[in-house]
């Protein structure tokens, strides 16, 4: 009877207890080691994922059947963010006076809409959805995942700068391209479409 | 003789779980010295949050770094806590930011540093070729309308001097 009563609990007992002790290594032990590699540095996870700085050299938005490479654009003449050349016009430019995609604040992807006689990368959209994502591959095969909120439609001089270019909150991405009333050679469409999304996961390509 | 092999795994757990508990303790101390930046990519000229902690959390500690100078981290909410401005002449670049406690611990992070350009306009990527007949098509009718307008005038004129004739 006793024999089988000390059977009883002490080899659950000892079984919780080996789990409890390898738990609590695992739990309390991992800090310690990646805080001892890392120097020094391991703050408390945020409620969105940042990443490091890393160009972008892919975008592809599924839902929209979109796959494009991304190159770097700096500023045109008139201020305003320069644009693929029109041979690469089935390319993506990511302004490279701004963040990276992943790091804070909103980078920015521009893509034309369309050319003299076609459909180009961007031409569909404004046809995305809310939640839809996008997914952009920067250079250290890190594929940033970032979920549309909003698509907007703005007259090319009431482009809501610090909307579209000024914030710093959390990482996040804007696409822009041309859409509204086409207004002839020389002046061009007459909004642009810019869609807002935010980065919500990272995983490697 | 199982009672009391049942006994000795009972006692090599509680060693394993006193062992944990005290390997367990020392870190979790350990890795509670951190700084962190909000946000860690910043336009020259703008703000940045600074959220530290030291083995002490009640007393301040210093944070430096060449994008902004030394500031002092003062204790609210059980961390350390601070908001530095980013000055405008600060150029682009990645500039290294470090926590040093009171008792000589540290920890340090990158602070990325933007030029704040703002792009003046939206981007012209568009060239017209699926712009489609709205435009052609708007311009069509208000040709129409004038051209309607004008020839109803004309007639209604006509009209009144062969009556007046």
């Amino acid at each position: 009877m006793a024999k089988g009563g000390g059977r009883g609990w002490a080899g659950p007992a000892a079984i919780v207890l080996v789990l409890f002790g390898l738990f609590a290594i695992g739990s309390g032990g991992d800090g310690n080691w990646r805080d001892i590699l890392a120097g020094g540095n391991n703050p408390p996870p945020r409620e969105f994922p940042v990443l490091e700085p890393s160009r972008p050299i892919r975008i592809a938005v599924p839902s929209l059947d979109i796959r494009a490479p991304v190159h770097s654009v700096g500023l045109a003449d008139d201020g305003s963010i320069a644009v693929p050349a029109l041979h690469r016009h089935n390319q993506a430019g990511w302004y490279d006076g701004g963040p990276t995609p992943g790091q804070f604040g909103p980078a920015i992807i521009v893509g034309h809409a369309d050319t003299r006689d076609g459909p180009s990368v961007f031409h569909d959209l404004a046809d995305i959805e809310p939640g839809a994502t996008v997914e952009v591959t920067r250079r250290d095969r890190v594929v940033a995942v970032f979920e549309v909120n909003s698509v907007e439609h703005f007259g090319k001089d009431e482009l809501p700068i610090e909307q579209v270019y000024g914030d710093y909150a959390r990482p996040g991405l804007r696409l822009i391209t041309c859409g509204g009333e086409w207004l002839g050679d020389g002046i061009g469409y007459a909004d642009n479409i810019v869609v807002f999304a935010s980065l919500v996961q990272t995983r490697d390509s | 003789m199982s009672v009391r092999r049942s006994l000795a795994t009972a006692g090599l757990g509680v060693t394993l779980a006193v062992v944990a508990g005290l390997l367990g303790a020392a870190p979790a101390q350990a890795a509670d010295v951190f700084v962190d930046l909000n946000p860690s990519t910043v336009e020259s000229g703008y703000l940045v949050g600074i959220r530290a902690s030291c083995t002490d959390n009640t007393a301040p500690a210093t944070v430096e770094s060449d994008a902004f100078g030394t500031v002092e981290v003062r204790p609210q909410f059980d961390e350390l806590t601070a908001a530095v401005t980013v000055p405008a002449e600060t150029e682009a670049g990645s500039y290294r930011v470090r926590l040093t406690c009171p008792d000589d611990r540290s920890a340090a992070t990158t602070l990325y540093v933007l030029d704040p350009t703002r792009p003046s306009r939206g981007p012209a990527t568009g060239f017209g070729g699926t712009a489609g007949d709205d435009g052609a098509g708007g311009l069509l009718t208000g040709v129409g309308v004038i051209a309607l307008a004008a020839g109803a005038l004309l007639g209604v004129r006509t009209l009144r001097r062969r009556r007046s004739a």
